[in-house]
C-alpha cells in the first residue's frame, strides 16, 4: 500500500477527497471528548447516553470536526472498484395487447396535440414545514399562475387536481374570485396523475368544455403527515381498496419505497444494474439542484460514493435513492393555443398528453405479471404520446422523469425508448443525464434535488425549459417530455415550441 | 398547531438573539501539549500542528483550525451559567419533557490559524428555535447558535453556527418491535383465503370454468369472466422470485431488519410474504422457500415462508 498526501496545488475548492475510513471505539471517543474538553456525560458514560436515548456513547462534534480537518493521507491504489461484469441483456416481445392500442390511438391522435398550451405556471418555496396551510399555499401558486399568465382569475372556468389532493376546488374558487366553473375533474392514482390532471385540462380546452383550466397540487407532505411513512396505520375495512392493501400490510410491506425495491430488486437481477447505476441518478438530480435556488437542496451536490454510503431504507434502495417529503404547491394554467400566443408568456404547446393502465395492473404492486422488470403503463403512455405528437426519442431534448425512486427511471427511459430494454444503466452513465449530456434529465433537480410535489414540479420545469428560462437551461429545446408516477397507472405529457 | 403549541414556541423563540452564556475566555492560552493530545486522539500526524522543527509555510507550530471550539470549553465541574439564554431555554425544554441533546450541524469559518500564546474569547447567541420536529431519535426542537471566537486583540479570529436537537427520547423499548403486525382487511372476496390460513391452508382461487389460478383473489376470472370459482391448496413450495430488506420506517410488529419477498409458489401463482428463519443476507432471488404459518393472535394467523430444509 502506497500512501500520498495531496499538496495544496494539487486540489482544488470542488474535488472529492479520498475517503477517510477511521474504526469508531469507546476508546477513540473517549480519547477525543477528552482532547478536546468536552466532558458531557454522553461521550463517556454509556448508561447516561442510554437514558438519553442512545444506543451508545456517541462522539462529540468537536471530534468529529477534528477528523474533517485530519491530514488527508489515503489509499489512492487499489481502491478501483471491482464490478461484476454482467451482460444479460435480453430481447424482449411486445406484450400481447399493444398492437390494440396503437389501432385505437390512430383514430384519436389528432384531437388533443397541438390544441391546447400551458401558458402559466406558478409555485410556492418547497420547504419541510411550509407554516401555512395547503388551501393557501394552493391559491398563492395558482394566482402566481394566472399573473404569469396575464390572465384575470374571472376567466377562469375549469380545475383539475388529483384525488389525493386534500384542497377542493371550490374553495380555490372562492378565494380568488373565479365564479362559475364549467369543468371540475380529478385524477386518481397519486403521483400517477401528474401529467394526467394537464391531459384532462387539454380535453376540455379542445372540446370547448372550458376555456381557462387551473391544474394544482398543493401538499405539506412534510410537516402535516410524512407522505412516504407507511399504509399500515389506515383502518381495516370491506372496501376494495383496503383489501387490496391487506396482501401486503400483515408482511410489513407497507411503504412506497418498499413497493418499488421489490420490483427493483428484480430488475437488478434480470439486467445485471447495480445499487450504482441507481445512484447515477441522484448524482445527476441532486448536480441540477445544486445550481437551482428553488430547490431544497440547492448548492448540496452528492457524490456517488455519498449515495453509497447513505443508509438503508429498504434494500436495495439507500436513502439517497429516495426522494424528498416536502411542502409546497405547483399549479399550471392551460388554455387554446391561440388564446395562449397572446398572453405574456410564449406558449408550451401540449404536442402529447396520454394516460395508461396496463395489463394485470395494481396501484404500486404488479408483481403478478410475467415480468416485472419493466413499466408496461408507461410504455402505453409513451407509445400514445410518440403516435399523438408525431415525435420521437431523437426529438426529445431534455426530460423530466419521475423520480420518486431512482431505479424506475432506467426503466421509464427504456420505456420511451431513449434505449432498449435493460439497457438503462448503459444509458445513464458518463454524465449522459447531466446538464450538458445526451438527454438532460431533471434538470431542476427532480424530486429528490427541487422537492416533491407529486410530479406538478416538473411540469413547470418543462414549460421553463421550452420557454428558455431554467436555471439549467438546455440548448435549442424544441420538445420536452414529462412523465408521471411510476408504478401506478400513470400520464405523460410532451411539451414544446409551437 | 395547537394554541398551546403555539404559545410555547412563540416562548422560546423570545429567547432568539439572547447571549447563550457571558463571554469565556479561554482557560489557558493556546498550547502545545493540547494540540498534541488533539492530534494523538484524532490521529493527525499534520507536522506543522507538532514538530516545531518542521519547515512551514507558517513559520512555527500552529494549531489545528478544527481545535477553534476546544479552546473554550467548560472546565470540569463547572456548571453553566444559570440565568444564560442557553441554560433558560433548555430548562423550558427540559420541562416539556424533551430533555436530552445531540448537536447535528457544525458550520465553522477559520479567519486565522491560532499560534501557542493565543488567548481566545467566546461570545455566543441563541440565532434560532425550530417548531416541534419528528426526528429517528425522537420529537425535539432545534436550537441554533451562533459563536464568535477572539483573541487577546478583540481580532475575530473564527466564528460557529451550531445546531442542536433538543429531544424526548424514544422509549428504549423501541428497539424491540411494538404492537402487533396490521390485520388485513377482508371481505366476501377474500375471506376464505384467511380462514384457509387459520386452518394451516394455503388456498388458491381457481376459476371453476377455464381452471385458471389467481392470486390476490378477485370475483371474476379475467380469462374467461366466470364468476365461479373453488380452491386448491397450494403444496406451500416456492422460490423467491423478488425481495426487500426493510430497515426504515420502524413498522409494528416488526424487528427490522426483516425480509419481505414475493414468492413464486410452485402451482404458478405469486403471492407476498415475509422469509424467517434466515439472515437477510442469507436470502436471494431463487432460494426455495416452504410455508409456514405463524399465530399473531387469537384472531389472526399468517403464512410465513422459511428457506427449504435440505433433504
Amino acid at each position: 500500500m502506497r500512501l500520498k498526501t495531496l499538496r495544496a496545488d494539487q486540489v482544488s475548492v470542488g474535488d472529492e477527497l479520498p475517503p477517510l475510513d477511521v474504526p469508531i471505539t469507546p476508546t477513540l471517543i473517549v480519547a477525543g471528548a477528552l482532547a478536546s474538553r468536552d466532558f458531557q456525560d454522553v461521550h463517556h458514560d454509556k448508561d447516561i447516553a442510554q437514558r438519553s436515548g442512545s444506543k451508545d456513547i456517541f462522539m462529540n462534534i468537536l471530534t468529529t470536526n477534528g477528523f474533517v480537518g485530519r491530514d488527508r493521507y489515503c489509499d489512492v491504489e487499489g481502491r478501483e472498484r471491482t464490478r461484476r461484469n454482467c451482460d444479460s441483456r435480453r430481447e424482449f416481445s411486445r406484450r400481447p395487447r399493444d398492437r390494440d392500442h396503437n389501432a385505437h390511438a390512430a383514430s384519436r391522435v389528432v384531437v388533443i396535440s397541438g390544441r391546447a398550451a400551458i401558458a402559466g405556471i406558478g409555485a410556492t418555496e418547497f420547504s419541510k414545514d411550509s407554516g401555512r396551510t395547503e388551501l393557501r399555499m394552493a391559491v398563492e401558486s395558482v394566482k402566481a399562475a394566472l399573473d404569469d399568465a396575464g390572465i384575470a382569475p374571472e376567466e377562469v372556468d375549469g380545475m383539475v387536481t388529483f384525488t389525493m389532493d386534500t384542497t377542493e376546488e371550490i374553495e380555490i374558487a372562492r378565494n380568488l374570485g373565479m365564479g362559475d366553473l364549467t369543468f371540475f375533474s380529478r385524477v386518481h392514482y397519486g403521483g400517477g396523475a401528474a401529467c394526467a390532471v394537464v391531459q384532462q385540462a387539454a380535453m376540455a380546452v379542445a372540446t370547448g368544455e372550458a376555456n381557462v383550466v387551473v391544474c394544482y397540487r398543493a401538499l405539506n407532505g412534510r410537516s402535516w403527515r410524512r407522505f412516504g411513512s407507511g399504509v399500515h396505520t389506515r383502518p381495516a375495512g370491506p372496501t376494495q381498496e383496503l383489501v387490496h392493501y391487506s396482501w401486503y400490510t400483515p408482511f410489513g410491506l407497507v411503504t412506497p419505497a418498499s413497493w418499488v425495491a421489490m420490483a427493483a430488486r428484480r430488475y437488478m437481477h434480470e439486467f445485471g444494474a447495480t445499487s450504482e447505476d441507481f445512484g447515477l441518478v441522484a448524482v445527476a438530480d441532486r448536480k441540477h439542484a445544486a445550481t437551482n435556488p428553488h430547490a431544497w437542496f440547492y448548492e448540496q451536490p452528492i457524490t456517488l460514493d455519498e449515495h453509497q454510503a447513505s443508509r438503508w431504507i429498504v434494500e436495495p434502495l439507500h436513502l439517497l435513492d429516495c426522494c424528498q417529503e416536502t411542502d409546497g404547491a405547483v399549479a399550471v394554467i392551460v388554455t387554446s393555443v391561440e388564446r395562449a400566443r397572446d398572453l405574456k408568456q410564449p406558449p408550451a404547446v401540449i404536442k402529447g398528453a396520454a394516460q395508461g393502465s396496463a395489463d394485470d395492473q395494481e396501484g404500486m404492486t404488479s408483481y403478478y405479471r410475467d415480468d416485472i422488470s419493466g413499466l408496461p403503463e408507461m410504455g402505453l403512455v409513451a407509445r400514445r404520446m410518440w403516435d399523438q405528437s408525431g415525435l420521437g426519442p431523437d426529438d426529445i431534448q431534455t426530460a423530466v422523469i419521475y423520480d420518486h425512486f431512482t431505479p424506475f427511471v432506467l426503466t421509464q427511459l427504456e420505456e420511451f425508448g431513449f434505449c432498449g430494454r435493460g439497457e438503462g444503466r448503459h444509458f445513464v452513465r458518463d454524465g449522459a443525464i447531466e446538464i450538458g449530456g445526451r438527454l438532460p434529465v431533471n434538470t431542476n433537480g427532480g424530486q429528490l434535488g427541487e422537492g416533491y410535489v407529486h410530479g406538478m414540479n416538473g411540469i413547470t420545469e418543462a414549460v421553463r425549459q421550452v420557454r428558455g428560462t431554467a436555471v439549467n437551461q438546455v440548448d435549442s429545446v424544441q420538445n420536452v417530455l414529462v412523465t408521471a408516477g411510476t408504478g401506478v397507472p400513470t400520464s405523460g405529457l410532451i411539451v414544446g415550441k409551437p | 398547531m395547537s394554541v398551546a403549541e403555539q404559545t410555547f414556541i412563540e416562548r422560546l423563540r423570545g429567547y432568539v438573539g439572547r447571549e447563550i452564556e457571558s463571554p469565556r475566555t479561554a482557560p489557558w492560552p493556546v498550547n502545545e501539549a493540547m494540540i498534541q493530545h488533539w492530534c494523538d486522539a484524532v490521529g493527525d500526524t499534520n507536522p506543522v500542528y507538532t514538530d516545531p522543527s518542521f519547515e512551514s509555510v507558517h513559520d512555527g507550530i500552529v494549531a489545528p483550525p478544527t481545535m477553534l471550539q476546544a479552546w473554550t470549553m467548560r472546565r470540569l465541574g463547572v456548571k453553566p451559567e444559570e440565568t444564560g439564554g442557553q441554560s433558560l431555554l433548555f430548562a423550558e425544554l427540559d420541562d416539556a419533557g424533551f430533555t436530552s441533546v445531540i448537536a447535528t450541524n457544525c458550520d465553522q469559518e477559520y479567519v486565522r490559524y491560532l499560534r501557542p500564546g493565543d488567548l481566545v474569547t467566546v461570545t455566543a447567541s441563541i440565532a434560532g428555535v425550530s417548531n416541534e420536529k419528528q426526528t429517528g431519535l425522537g420529537a425535539g426542537h432545534f436550537v441554533d447558535t451562533e459563536s464568535v471566537w477572539r483573541d487577546q486583540n478583540g481580532e475575530i479570529v473564527g466564528m460557529m453556527r451550531f445546531r442542536m436537537l433538543k429531544f424526548r427520547p424514544a422509549s428504549r423499548a423501541a428497539a424491540t418491535p411494538v404492537g402487533v403486525r396490521a390485520h388485513p382487511s377482508m371481505n366476501d372476496d377474500t375471506k376464505f383465503f384467511w380462514d384457509g390460513v387459520a386452518q394451516g391452508k394455503l388456498l388458491i382461487q381457481r376459476c371453476s370454468s377455464c381452471g385458471s389460478l389467481r392470486h390476490p383473489p378477485r370475483p371474476m376470472c379475467g380469462a374467461c369472466r366466470s364468476l365461479d370459482w373453488d380452491t386448491v391448496t397450494s403444496s406451500g413450495r416456492g422460490e423467491v422470485y423478488s425481495f426487500v430488506v426493510h430497515h426504515y420506517p420502524p413498522i409494528p410488529g416488526f424487528e427490522t431488519p426483516y425480509v419481505v419477498a414475493l414468492i413464486a409458489l410452485e402451482e404458478g401463482v405469486r403471492i407476498v410474504s415475509n422469509v424467517i428463519g434466515v439472515e437477510p443476507s442469507g436470502v436471494a432471488i431463487g432460494l426455495p422457500v416452504q410455508v409456514s404459518f405463524q399465530a399473531v393472535d387469537d384472531s389472526l394467523t399468517v403464512p410465513l415462508f422459511r428457506p427449504t430444509e435440505a433433504s
